[in-house]
C-alpha cells in the first residue's frame, strides 16, 4: 500500500449547501478532465486523485492502494460501419445508435467490405453472416470459412443507445458487431457492409482510495463506506461521463463522511474506500475486501441519481444489525426501501464475510453518453445521504456508552470524547 | 377522526428478505448470496432470466458477463450492475 498522491485541488467550498456540495462533486468527476474515468487512464487516476483530495480536506488520512487489472475492452477507434443496401443505397450507421462492438469481437482495425449473407447461407467466405446469436459453433464456422464477421441483432435502452461495457469473456478470432434489432432485420434482404471494429484488450492499473476517520477500538462498531469511482470510459471521439455511475454514489459517501466525521462516538470506526475495476468486475472491492477487518458494517453505494419509489437494497454476509439500521434509516428519513438485486462491490465484501448492504437509486443514461450531471437529481443525492448518515448513525447505537456525554446535535452519538488518532500504516477501518 | 400513521419509509416487508433479493443472478460481481470473485456468468444456462445479467446463455451470446438487454432493464428499475 502506498501513500495517495495528492489529487487537483477543486475545492469543494465547505461553506456551501449539502445539494452545492453533492452537485459539484458529480460535476467534477463527470466532466471532460476525467474522461469517463475507466480504470487504468490518466482520466481514471486523475478521478482517484481528486477523491483522495476530497477526503484529505475532510480530515481523512489518505492512503491508495493499487493493483493489477488483466484484461480491460478498449477502444482505440471509433468503428465504423456503413450498408449499401439491396438497392444500392448507401447507408451509414452510427456508432452506438445503430450499432456498437460485441465484446467477443476480434480487433479489426480497417473497414473490412464483404456481401451479406444469412446463417442458413451455404457460402460464409468473405461474407458478413446475420447471426440470431453469436455461439462457439457458430464463432468456428465463421472462422474456418474465413467470414468477414458476424452481425448479431442488439436492443437500445429507452433514449436510443447502446450501453458501453469493458468486461467479458476471452475474445474470438472473428470480426463480432452487435446491431440495432430493426435494421439487423432489414439487412436480411441484403446488401454490402463495409465495417471496422478497433477494439482491444489492455491490461490495466487500478487503484483504490482509502480513508479513514477513525479506528474502532477493539470490539467497537466499525463502518466501512464504499463507492466505486470508475467508469467505463469515453469513447475515442464521444463523452461518457458515467455522471450516476457512479459519480453519484462517490458524492454521497463524501457528504455523508462530512457530515459523520465530526460526531464520531468514542471508539467506534468509520472508513471509506473509493474502489476502482468494477466495471471491469469488481476487481478493486475483490482487492480490498479480504483486508477489511472481520465484523465492519460495509454500505455500498451504487447509483444515487433518480430515485423512483423505493431505494433497491441487496444484503449478504452476516447482516441482521446492518439491515435493522437501515430499515430504521429508512422510516425516519422516509426513504422507501425494497429487496433487489445490486450486483456491485457490496457482493465481494459479503463474500469475504462480512454484513454488506448494496444501495441503489437509480442510473439515468446508464453507461451511455447520456449518462450527464444534468441527469442526476439532487433529492435523490440528499435521500440517499440522509439514508446513509442515519444508518450509520444507528448502527453508532449499538456500541455501548464510553465515558460522558458531551452533549451535541446528533441524535445517535452515545459519546463524544473525542477520535482515537489515525494509525498512519494501517488503512483498515 | 382518528390520523392513521403509514410509514413511508424503510422496507414494506421483512428486510431479510434483501438477503436473498428476488431473480438476484450472477455475472461479473458473483451470486447474490456466494459472490465468487470469478468474473463469469455465475447462473445455471438454463436459469430463468435475472434482473441485471439475465440467464447464463444470454450473457455468452452477447459477450459479456450480463446480457445488455437484462441489465438495460434492470439499472432502468433502479438497480445498480456492475461489469
Amino acid at each position: 500500500m502506498t501513500r495517495a498522491t495528492p489529487g487537483t485541488t477543486r475545492a469543494v467550498d465547505p461553506g456551501t449547501t449539502p445539494t452545492d456540495r453533492l452537485t459539484a462533486v458529480v460535476r467534477a468527476l463527470a466532466s471532460p478532465e476525467y474522461a469517463g474515468r475507466r480504470v487504468g487512464t490518466p482520466g481514471g487516476r486523475a478521478a482517484a486523485g481528486y477523491l483522495a483530495g476530497r477526503l484529505r480536506e475532510l480530515g481523512a488520512t489518505v492512503t491508495s492502494d493499487g493493483f493489477p487489472v488483466a484484461a480491460v475492452r478498449e477502444l482505440y477507434a471509433t468503428p465504423t460501419m456503413d450498408w449499401t443496401d439491396e438497392e444500392g443505397r448507401s447507408r451509414p450507421l452510427v456508432h452506438r445508435r445503430d450499432f456498437a462492438e460485441h465484446l467477443v469481437s476480434a480487433d479489426v482495425p480497417a473497414p473490412r467490405t464483404g456481401p451479406l449473407a444469412r446463417v442458413g447461407d451455404a457460402d460464409w467466405s468473405g461474407r458478413w453472416v446475420l447471426v440470431p446469436v453469436v455461439g462457439a459453433d457458430v464463432s468456428r464456422r465463421a472462422a474456418s470459412e474465413g467470414a468477414a464477421g458476424l452481425l448479431v441483432a442488439r436492443g437500445v435502452d429507452d433514449g436510443g443507445w447502446m450501453p458501453k461495457m469493458i468486461a467479458g469473456p476471452t475474445p474470438a478470432t472473428v470480426a463480432v458487431i452487435g446491431v440495432r434489432a430493426e435494421v439487423h432485420e432489414r439487412m436480411g434482404r441484403g446488401g454490402v457492409v463495409t465495417a471496422s471494429v478497433p477494439l482491444r484488450t489492455v491490461a490495466a492499473d487500478g487503484v483504490n482510495v482509502h480513508g479513514v476517520f477513525a479506528r474502532p477500538v477493539p470490539g467497537g462498531v466499525s463502518v466501512l463506506l464504499t463507492a466505486h469511482h470508475d467508469g467505463v470510459g469515453d469513447d475515442p471521439r464521444q463523452r461518457l461521463p458515467a455522471a450516476a455511475d457512479n459519480a453519484s454514489g462517490c458524492a454521497v459517501v463524501l457528504e455523508s463522511a462530512r457530515q459523520l466525521a465530526p460526531w464520531l462516538p468514542d471508539g467506534v470506526g468509520l472508513a471509506v474506500a473509493y474502489l476502482d475495476a468494477e466495471e471491469a468486475g469488481a476487481l478493486g472491492s475483490a482487492r480490498h475486501a479480504p483486508q477489511v477487518r472481520a465484523g465492519t458494517f460495509v454500505i455500498n453505494v451504487d447509483g444515487a441519481a433518480e430515485l423512483s419509489g423505493a431505494a433497491a437494497v441487496e444484503a449478504g454476509g452476516p447482516a441482521g444489525e446492518l439491515l435493522a439500521a437501515l430499515d430504521r434509516a429508512g422510516r425516519d428519513t422516509g426513504v422507501a426501501l425494497r429487496a433487489a438485486p445490486m450486483p456491485s462491490d457490496n457482493r465481494r465484501y459479503a463474500a469475504a464475510g462480512l454484513a454488506a448492504v448494496g444501495i441503489g437509486m437509480g442510473m439515468p443514461g446508464y453507461q451511455t453518453p447520456a449518462e450527464t450531471p444534468d441527469r442526476v437529481d439532487p433529492a435523490t443525492l440528499l435521500a440517499a445521504t440522509a439514508l446513509v448518515v442515519a444508518t450509520v448513525r444507528n448502527l453508532f447505537a449499538l456500541a455501548e456508552p464510553v465515558g460522558d456525554f458531551r452533549g451535541n446535535d446528533n441524535p445517535a452519538a452515545v459519546t463524544v470524547t473525542g477520535r482515537p488518532a489515525p494509525d498512519t500504516e494501517d488503512s483498515r477501518p | 377522526m382518528t390520523i392513521e400513521n403509514i410509514p413511508v419509509g424503510g422496507f414494506a416487508g421483512d428486510p431479510a428478505e434483501a438477503l436473498n433479493p428476488p431473480a438476484a443472478s450472477g455475472g461479473c460481481c458473483g451470486t447474490a448470496t456466494a459472490a465468487t470473485g470469478t468474473a463469469s456468468p455465475a447462473a445455471d444456462a438454463g436459469a430463468p432470466a435475472g434482473t441485471c445479467c439475465g440467464t447464463a446463455t444470454a450473457a455468452q451470446e452477447a459477450g459479456t458477463c450480463c446480457a445488455p438487454e437484462a441489465k438495460a432493464e434492470a439499472v432502468a428499475a433502479g438497480a445498480g450492475c456492475c461489469g
